[in-house]
């Protein structure tokens, strides 16, 4: 049996049909991942005990549920009870979360089985998994290429066939990016529709947990078991929407999106993709979101200075084992050493949003993003009212060289170009693979706030199509 | 170009230090960065009043005890250093 082309329904068939025990498949997926992850390294660690301990639980319970048997890797900044949660960091190397996510919680219910954690960009900052203080993860398609980022790990893992499913964050596009870079469908859901407690914060107004699959279809049963309102997160909402077939559809293809600066292969793609959608007699129309050329510098401010209010708990006393406590004469001695341990990208957005939230900048940095945030989300609307969804290339370039754009923080940040207003305005989007030669490319949809399952039903028609 | 004295008098703030050998890379990469988002002037935000974006509202709930002491202790255990649940740290 080949189990790296297993979807969700496969298992859960193989389990009802006895072809095998969640045990036999866990032992065979960690196998696996042992095997394929040394090529790749897209895991900080495997859960093995925690993975036999739940594979037996299956097992044993006579129901099949949504998620029964079924492995799945988990990004490092999300907490999973009694395992390590570094998020990519020295600050964190030896903290063990104290208690499940609510999105953990969930999948454990659901029957899920966790594999292990997936590397990360340090926090969550990075668009390639360089900034993991650990190691370097490889893009499954090409070795010698970034998986992209934040959610490196997660990507690779389920590229490569370790689990079939995975979980990842995304702030400014950190699970759909990864997820083009690979090959592998990536959604970010509507900010709200989905509980961050237990999601290490990053920047709270834009970060949302989101699932990774082979297909819409598996991230519409992930998407179920984890998305509702939760006590524990306060800008989470109960939405009542169903998978209704979403009829006589309008697809917007923004001009903006297809400007020069985007790689030739990434544009034909994308075009290719749209013919197909047209030659099916689905209406495609030009749209405009005329202020996308100001998304990344707003994206930029609005980020860096919610990221460095969030960073202000990691001060090397209250998360994680102590195991060299620093020699200090003064408590902010202590601090500086501690924090000493945040790697470049980490400080450099700290100072970034330190600064742009200082006194005498406020109104000219902060303020200003925020304006033009509210502009970036009319333009939205305005373009909802004559379409359903909007199509565009998820990342403007192919997977680069691991080591080529470090340096240049810049040019890592211009790559989330077409990703960061889905988080600025609030919206649901998701990233289907184009199924070309070479390196792969994404496709992105972009849909209204909160019609998430109206958007995944559009997804799914149009992976049909390609 | 952002000046060395800005760059340090900020990171002290966030509680940072930055060695002497990366301060010139981390004014360099800023002063890029800073450039590159003063494209936002070109915005006319005249419109926009702070105040009517996105109205927010307060989302309150009871203030009440969930978690039973014994898993306060087992919480506490992965903490670090602990003592009759407080954490425990050297004086300074």
């Amino acid at each position: 049996m080949d189990i790296e082309k297993l979807q969700i329904e496969d298992i859960k068939s193989g389990l009802k049909e006895e072809k095998f025990s969640s045990t036999e498949l866990t032992e065979e997926f960690l196998n696996k991942a042992k095997e394929k992850d040394e090529k790749i390294s897209s895991l900080l660690e495997i859960t093995e005990d925690l993975a036999l301990k739940q594979a037996k639980k299956v097992d044993s319970d006579s129901k099949i549920k949504d998620l029964s048997g079924v492995p799945i890797i988990i990004k490092d900044n999300i907490l999973v009870e009694g395992v390590k949660a570094t998020a990519g960091s020295k600050i964190l190397e030896h903290f063990r979360a104290p208690h499940d996510a609510t999105v953990v919680e969930k999948i454990k219910e659901a029957g899920a089985i966790i594999i292990g954690k997936g590397n990360m960009d340090e926090f969550a900052m990075g668009g390639s998994t360089e900034t993991s203080a650990f190691f370097n993860t490889k893009n499954p398609v090409d070795t010698d290429k970034v998986p992209g980022g934040s959610s490196g790990g997660p990507a690779a893992a389920v590229a490569a066939g370790i689990a079939p499913i995975s979980l990842g964050s995304d702030t400014g596009g950190s699970v759909r990016q990864p997820a083009s870079f690979c090959g592998v469908v990536g959604f970010k859901p509507s900010y709200g529709r989905v509980s961050r407690n237990g999601l290490m914060a990053m920047a709270s107004s834009l970060d949302q947990i989101g699932p990774f699959a082979k297909s819409v279809k598996d991230i519409k049963t992930v998407f179920d078991v984890i998305k509702g309102k939760d006590e524990k997160d306060s800008t989470s909402v109960e939405v009542e929407n169903s998978y209704e077939d979403p009829g006589n559809f309008k697809i917007g293809i923004p001009k903006e999106y297809f400007v020069d600066g985007v790689d030739e292969k990434v544009k034909k793609e994308v075009r290719k993709v749209i013919e197909k959608i047209e030659n099916s007699n689905i209406e495609v129309i030009d749209t405009t979101l005329p202020h996308t050329e100001y998304a990344l510098a707003c994206y930029e401010i609005v980020m860096a200075s919610e990221v460095s209010a969030n960073m202000a708990r990691y001060d090397g006393i209250r998360y994680g084992l102590e195991v060299e406590r620093p020699e200090a004469d003064s408590i902010k001695e202590a601090y500086l050493k501690n924090r000493g341990k945040f790697g470049d990208e980490v400080k450099r957005r700290i100072i970034l949003g330190t600064y742009s939230l200082s006194s005498g900048y406020y109104d000219d940095y902060y303020m200003k993003a925020e304006k033009v945030r509210e502009l970036i989300k009319r333009d939205f609307e305005k373009a909802f009212e004559e379409v359903d969804v909007v199509l565009t290339p998820t990342s403007p370039i192919l997977p680069f060289d691991l080591g080529e754009k470090l340096e240049d923080p810049l040019s890592m940040y211009l790559a989330d170009t077409f990703t960061v207003p889905a988080n600025l305005a609030g919206l649901p989007a998701i990233s289907i693979p184009s199924k070309c030669r070479g390196l792969p490319v994404g496709i992105q949809i972009t849909g209204e706030r909160f019609k998430d399952e109206k958007l995944l039903q559009i997804a799914e028609k149009i992976e049909d199509l390609i | 170009m952002l000046k060395k004295e800005t760059v340090e008098k900020i990171a002290g703030l966030a509680h940072l230090e930055i060695e002497e050998s990366k301060k010139d890379k981390i004014r360099k990469d800023l002063s890029e960065i800073l450039e590159y988002v003063d494209k936002l002037n070109e915005v006319d935000t005249s419109g926009i009043d702070f105040k009517s974006i996105s109205p927010i509202k307060n989302r309150l709930r009871e203030d009440k005890v969930v978690d039973t002491e014994e898993s306060q202790k087992e919480k506490m255990r992965s903490m670090g250093k602990n003592k009759d649940n407080y954490f425990q740290i050297e004086s300074i």
